[in-house]
Order: structure tokens, then C-alpha cells, then sequence
């Protein structure tokens, strides 16, 4: 049960992790948004964007002001699960030999998978059961995670050769892909001013702990959201799918495969996070449509002739989104 | 501090209302339209509407509404889809229906009142979304004018209309649609040569009321108002018209043959001219012999068997004049003057039986009673009291007045109720068929044990000729009485 001190609290930090990461990040609202939100909903997060655009930083900002163990693995082609995973290692201890785990960087409450696609299938695959259960299995032995944790992903759109696009199943275990553009001019003078004078960028002082996190996240799934809005959210999902007869029409010619059941937790949920984020004590129409695309628009996938004929899953999703009535 | 549980009540209610007011709209569209196309089906196979059942269907329609409010009314309406539809109408940011889901919770109460008080900080007027629509009024708008166009349908089916100008229809009602069913079935009869007397039992109870309604017309006081609808182009007296009609009839048949003398080498066929003026032909003809005839020829195709019927035609006309020519002159001391004989030859030679003066109507003598009982042996078997006038004892004496015969009726006799025993053609007992008014021959005293009834064509024609109607509504009249009765005296 939660009290008026949860709810005040949670608000308020909300508003400090804003006001800290806005301090390093100029504009991308919507993306510094879909962060918090990812954090709330105890998610994960993938970020596409070409270099330069503050990803990382982004990332890093987060996790200082978060105040919480932050990792930073750089996606390679010959980077091995183990060394995401950790290992076991033979230690000698008094004469004795055994075997040691050795935790790899992935135990930190905030991890940064940088280029997460220039590394190969196998080792993004090493991520899967973190990313889902918050624990890792070596061997026999399965170690959990430290919550609260979070992977945040980056990877580039461009410079595409030997890259290994992201298989399916991860996919879809982030609970929003967020495209990150160019800021505006005034935008970029900002950045160019608060990196070229002074001392230069610094990283944000902690301004909350993995208790309040931890009790934010408990209020996110108690923001209620109305019957009909949940049946809307289904309505909305079976849309994506090319044989519901709920589907558009250029859903039905260019999908190839429709959002998975995770999709609509992961509006739902980012729905609720959103209202929260925006102090609103429950989900509204607003909140739904604010998270749909970035919920959705890495589950869709098209078929041969929405690739060939470039249909972007973004219009795709607005298409759906026109369709579908809410009642 | 705003109150959910009052906010759905009332909510509630209304929209129950509403819901109510468009499932009673709905159905009386729907009885509405199925009463339009009941209407038509009724129009188009000629279905007889009574008024009670227009009453009735109409009553069915406010019942089908009722019955639909009620029905609408008790189907609750899903309230967490009310309150969304009111919340994204009035754009309160989903407040209503996310309190209402939060109620069934017990964890989120700081949640609760947090919406309750942005509630109470800006109500809802929700009595601008949860209303009446202008497409809930759509149904009603569209019943109404089912209905309105099934009266006129209706309605439309009973007006009075030329009868050239419609292809019939039994009349159902009473009032004027009875006259103008009556002049359809006539002129739809004439048309395909129906014999007479074909209308069985059941048709004539169901024209019940167009007897009714030709009644009234010989009973009512005199107008020009009927007359004044028709061409009044054939002005001449009836006894000239029946003339010229066996004339014309004779001219027809001697141009046939000469036509077939002319063209030896093919075959006699009649054109559609031929035809129409044998139709009308048929029309003024009231022997029901020469009728036969007439409409076998008319529905003879053509060569060799045309030309037997037309010699039959021939035959048949000779023999009604021949006969018509030696009553004539055997009746001669009789008659008061040779107009009058001349009248009732050319009379009784088509049918028609020329009136006789009035005072003898009244104090009919034995012999001329006798002769028209011998003139007419089948015309027998009636009782008309209200036909006749009354005797010294203010009764009246049947047989004495069968004998009487073209008599006029006198004035204002009334023509009451009538309840006549006998049978009329082949149709059985006429017994409710014929009801007042209705000018009948009355039977002999010593009739057989089921009289044969006929038609008093004089005193009808007096009565006709009384009400000043023009001479087709005459005709229409006369034509009907011809086909129920076959013939008549």
C-alpha cells in the first residue's frame, strides 16, 4: 500500500533526476523522458542514434546522478559472454585450487552497453537472462542482480558493416527503443558553450538513492489506468498484427510479424510511469500515446516488401494508432 | 468533495434514459418500416386493409416504442465505458473511469483522493456529453415518416381514381375507397370478359361495404357532385344509348363480315379496335346469352373459329330482335303510347326493361303483375319490403308488386336494412352479401323453395337517373349489378 509520502516522494525525485541530468544533456526531452521511465518501469532501454549525439553521456548522467554502481561495456566483435558475465577462475587459497566466480561487468545497477550491435549474436545473447530476470547463470550457479538495474544500449544506425543487427528475442526485451535526432540550433550552441568553456563537462553529483528508486518504482504499478483503457492498449497491439482484422491496411501489406504480448505491459507500464513523470495520479489517453511508438517500434516487424519499399514501423505505428478507436 | 457513487447514479440514470429513447426509436422505426412494407405488399396483391387493422398497426407501432424503451432501459450500460466516453468528451484527463477502477482498490487510496480533489477543484458537466444526439432522433424521424407514407399508402389505395387510370383493387374500407374499388372491379371485369355472376362467397363478403356505399349513393339526396368528375360528353337518353348500342353492335358484325368477304384469302382477325369496341359493347349489353357470346368473340384468336363466332353473334342478335319485334307487337294495347313500346323493345332485346308510369308502380294491376311473372318466371324469390310501397294495412304485399314492374321507388322510402333470402348465380346464399338498398326484384309467391334473386334494372336506372349521376357512373353501377347478378331481369 502506498502512503501521500511515497507519492510526494517519488515526485520529488523525479524532479531532482530531471533537473540533474538536465544540467549535462541540452534538450531531448523525450529521450531524457523515456530514460526515467525506463528506470521506473525497471526496464531496459535502447538508444539508436549516430555518434556524437550524447548517448553515452546521457547514460552517464543518469547513473551519476543516480548515485547507484554504474558499468560500461564496450560492444566489440571479439568481446566473449564472459566478459559481460564474468567467469570462474582458478584461485589458490592455502595450498587449496579452486574454482572462483569472478562477476563481469554486467553486476552494476546501471549498465551501458555501448555499440551493443557490433558485437556478435552469442555475446548480445549473454545479456538476454539479465536483462529479463536481473540474474546470471555461470555454470551451474545463478548470482542475482543488484537492484535496481538497468541496461541501457546504444547502438549506431549507420556504419553498418560488421555489425550484427540485434536478434528478435532481445529486441523485445527492451521496453522502449528511442531514436535519438540532432538537437536544434540554439540547442547546439548551448552544448557547444557548456563543453568549451570552464572546466569543462561535469557529471552530475548524486541526487538519489536505490531505496527511493527501488519505492518509485512500487508507486509506477500502482498509478491506476482504467478498464477500457487497458482493452484499448490490446486493441492497439493486436493492430500491429498483419492477420487481425483490427489491422490497417498497410499493416496487413507490409508486417511481417506483429508486438509481442510485451509490448502492451510495456505501454501500460510506461503509460503509468509517464503519469507519474508528468504528476498526474493516474494514466490518461496522453500517457498511452506518448510511450506507444517507443514501445512499440522495435517489436514490429516488417516484411520483405515494407523493407524494399522503405515503410518506416514509425508510420506504420501512426497509422494503427489513427485506426483504432478508444471505445 | 466530489462523490463517485452519486456521479454514477446519475449518470447512470440518464444514459439508462437515453438508451431507453433510442431502442423505443429504433423500434418504432422498425414496426414503421415493416408497416410501409405491409403496406405496399398489401397495395400491390390487392390485400384488403381494414380500418381496425390500420388502428391496430398503428397501436402496434406506439407498442413496438414502448416495448423498446423498456427493453433499452434495462440494459445497463457498461459504466467504465460511460465515464471514459464523458471523460474523453470533457477532457478531465480520464479521472472518472480511473477512480472508478481504483475503487475496487483498497492500496491506492492517497491515489483516490488525489483525483477526487481535482474532481471536486473542476466538476465534470457531464450533462453536456451524456445526451441526446440529432441521430437518436433520426429513427423517430424516419418512423414517423414510414408511417406517415404507409397512411398515405393506404389511404392513397382507397382515394377515388379514374378507372382507366388503375389497375384495381378490392376496396377494404368504408368510405370513398369503397366507390373507387367498386368502379375497378367493374372496369377490371369488363376488361378480361369476366362472366357474370363469377364473384364467388367469400369476394362478396369482403365487397360487403361497397354495396353499402352504392347504397348510400341511391339513398342520398341528389348532387352533381360525381357527375361533375366525369365527361359529361354522352348526354343522350339511355333508351337512345342502348339503341345505338345494338345498332353499333350490328354495324361491328356487318363490317367484320364484310371485311372477310373483301379478304377471301386470309384469315379474319379482330384488331385491337375491333376489340375495344366490343368491350364496350359488352358493357351496355345486359343479355347475358349475347355477353357470352360477345366475350367468346372477343377472346377468339382468330380465321375459321372467329368467323363461327361471329355468325353465332349474328344468330344471337337476330334471334333477340326477332323475339324483341313480336312481344312488341303483342304488347302493343297495352303500352300508353308507341314511344314507350318502341323503349321497351329495344329494351328488353339488350336486357333492359323500360319503366313503367309511376301510379301503375303503386296500384299495379293483376294482369300486368302476371305478365311480368311470365316474362320473367326466374325473377322470383324475394322479399323487398322496403323496395316496395307500402299497402293499405302499411304492409306490403310481395306478390302483388312482382308484378309491378320498372317501378320507381318512393320518395324517401328509405331503403333500410335488408336481409334477403335466395341465391344469386352460382354464388350460394347472398343472404349478408346484400345488404341495403340494393333494389331487387321481389320474389313470386309461389316460388321454389330457394328463390332466385335479380336485379330491378328500372328501378335502379330510376334511382340512377333520380341522384343525377353522370352517365359512365351510371354505366359503373349498372355494370356491377350486372356482373353480380348474371343479368337480372
Amino acid at each position: 500500500m502506498i502512503t501521500d509520502r511515497d507519492l510526494d516522494a517519488a515526485h520529488a525525485l523525479l524532479g531532482r533526476l530531471r533537473e540533474a541530468i538536465d544540467e549535462v544533456i541540452v534538450g531531448q526531452k523525450p529521450v531524457v523522458d523515456a530514460t526515467l521511465i525506463a528506470l521506473l518501469c525497471r526496464g531496459n532501454l535502447l538508444l539508436e542514434g549516430v555518434p556524437g549525439l550524447g548517448k553515452t553521456l546521457l547514460v552517464r548522467a543518469l547513473a551519476s546522478a543516480l548515485g547507484l554502481h554504474f558499468s560500461r561495456i564496450q560492444f566489440t566483435p571479439d568481446l566473449m559472454p564472459a566478459d559481460i558475465l564474468g567467469t570462474n577462475i582458478l584461485t589458490e587459497d592455502g595450498g587449496r585450487r579452486q574454482f572462483t566466480y569472478s562477476p563481469g561487468p554486467i553486476f552494476a545497477n546501471v549498465v551501458l552497453a555501448d555499440e551493443v550491435n557490433r558485437a556478435t549474436p552469442k555475446t548480445q545473447s549473454a545479456l538476454l537472462e539479465a536483462m529479463e530476470e536481473q540474474t546470471v547463470t555461470v555454470g551451474k550457479t545463478t548470482y542475482p542482480l543488484e537492484a535496481p538495474f538497468i541496461v541501457l544500449a546504444t547502438q549506431n544506425p549507420i556504419e553498418m558493416e560488421g555489425t550484427y543487427p540485434l536478434p528478435e528475442a532481445q529486441v523485445d526485451r527492451f521496453l522502449f527503443k528511442v531514436l535519438i535526432g540532432y538537437p536544434s540550433l540554439e540547442e547546439l550552441v548551448e552544448i557547444t558553450e557548456r563543453n568549451t568553456e570552464g572546466g569543462g563537462l561535469v557529471l552530475p553529483a548524486p541526487v538519489a538513492t536505490a531505496p527511493e528508486v527501488l519505492a518509485a518504482q512500487a508507486v509506477v504499478r500502482e498509478i491506476p489506468i482504467a478498464e477500457p483503457l487497458r482493452q484499448y492498449v490490446a486493441r492497439l497491439v493486436f493492430a500491429t498484427h498483419p492477420t487481425s482484422e483490427h489491422a490497417p491496411k498497410d499493416v496487413k501489406a507490409f508486417v511481417e510479424y506483429g508486438a509481442s504480448p510485451r509490448a502492451a505491459i510495456a505501454v501500460i507500464l510506461g503509460a503509468k510511469a509517464h503519469a507519474l513523470l508528468a504528476g498526474e495520479p493516474n494514466v490518461r489517453k496522453a500517457d498511452l500515446e506518448a510511450v506507444f511508438r517507443p514501445a512499440l517500434v522495435h517489436r514490429v516487424i516488417r516484411n520483405f516488401k515494407g523493407e524494399a519499399e522503405g515503410v518506416s514501423v514509425a508510420a506504420l505505428l501512426d497509422q494503427v494508432w489513427k485506426e483504432t478507436p478508444v471505445l | 468533495m466530489f462523490s463517485l457513487s452519486r456521479f454514477e447514479q446519475a449518470v447512470t440514470r440518464r444514459a439508462r434514459a437515453l438508451r431507453g429513447l433510442r431502442g423505443a426509436g429504433i423500434a418504432f422505426a422498425t414496426t414503421a418500416a415493416l408497416l410501409l412494407a405491409a403496406a405496399l405488399v398489401g397495395r400491390l396483391a390487392r390485400f384488403p386493409v381494414r380500418l381496425d387493422a390500420r388502428i391496430a398497426a398503428l397501436l402496434f407501432a406506439v407498442l413496438a416504442a414502448v416495448a423498446g424503451y423498456l427493453v433499452g432501459r434495462a440494459r445497463r450500460p457498461s459504466l467504465p465505458r460511460l465515464l471514459l466516453s464523458i471523460d474523453l468528451a470533457l477532457g478531465t484527463g480520464e479521472r472518472l473511469s480511473s477512480l472508478h477502477e481504483l475503487r475496487t482498490r483498497d492500496a491506492a487510496l492517497p491515489l483516490q483522493r488525489r483525483i477526487e480533489d481535482r474532481l471536486s477543484a473542476a466538476p465534470p458537466a457531464w450533462r453536456r456529453v451524456v445526451h441526446a444526439r440529432p441521430m437518436d432522433a433520426l429513427p423517430w424521424v424516419g418512423g414517423v415518416v414510414g408511417l406517415f407514407a404507409a397512411v398515405i399508402l393506404v389511404a392513397s389505395a382507397a382515394s377515388p381514381l379514374p378507372a382507366a387510370a388503375v389497375s384495381g383493387t378490392h376496396g377494404t374500407s368504408p368510405g370513398s375507397e369503397s366507390e373507387a374499388s367498386l368502379r375497378l372491379d367493374v372496369a377490371e371485369a369488363g376488361r378480361e370478359g369476366v362472366p357474370a355472376g363469377r364473384l364467388d362467397p367469400g369476394e362478396g363478403e369482403a365487397a360487403e361495404p361497397l354495396v353499402d356505399t352504392l347504397a348510400e349513393i341511391l339513398r342520398g339526396p341528389p348532387s352533381r357532385g360525381l357527375a361533375g368528375e366525369f365527361d359529361l360528353e354522352d348526354s343522350s337518353p339511355p333508351q337512345e344509348r342502348r339503341r345505338d348500342a345494338k345498332s353499333a353492335l350490328q354495324e361491328l358484325l356487318a363490317e367484320l363480315f364484310r371485311r372477310g368477304e373483301l379478304m377471301p384469302n386470309l384469315p379474319l382477325n379482330l384488331t385491337e379496335a375491333d376489340k375495344a369496341a366490343l368491350r364496350d359493347l359488352l358493357a351496355e349489353m345486359t343479355d347475358p346469352t349475347l355477353r357470352q357470346s360477345l366475350t367468346s368473340l372477343m377472346n377468339t384468336e382468330g380465321g375459321e373459329a372467329l368467323e363461327k363466332e361471329l355468325a353465332e353473334t349474328q344468330r344471337l342478335l337476330d334471334a333477340l330482335e326477332e323475339s324483341a319485334r313480336g312481344e312488341g307487337s303483342g304488347d302493343a294495347q297495352a303500352t300508353p303510347s308507341e314511344d314507350d313500346q318502341e323503349e321497351e323493345e329495344d329494351a328488353e332485346s339488350i336486357g333492359w326493361i323500360p319503366p313503367a308510369p309511376a301510379e301503375e308502380q303503386n296500384t299495379g294491376s293483376g294482369e300486368g303483375a302476371e305478365e311480368g311473372l311470365e316474362e320473367n318466371p326466374e325473377g322470383t324469390g324475394m322479399e323487398d319490403e322496403s323496395a316496395l310501397p307500402p299497402n293499405e294495412e302499411g304492409g306490403t304485399t310481395p306478390g302483388a308488386e312482382a308484378r309491378s314492374r320498372g317501378r320507381l321507388p318512393p320518395a324517401g322510402a328509405g331503403f333500410l336494412q335488408e336481409e334477403l333470402l335466395g341465391t344469386l348465380g352460382s354464388g350460394g346464399d347472398v343472404r349478408r352479401f346484400f345488404t341495403k338498398g340494393v333494389p331487387f326484384e321481389p320474389p313470386a309467391e309461389d316460388s321454389s323453395s330457394v328463390p332466385v334473386l335479380s336485379l330491378d334494372y328500372e328501378t335502379l336506372r330510376a334511382l340512377l337517373e333520380a341522384r343525377a349521376l353522370s352517365p359512365e357512373v351510371q354505366g359503373l353501377i349498372r355494370t356491377y349489378f350486372e356482373k353480380i347478378t348474371q343479368g337480372g331481369s
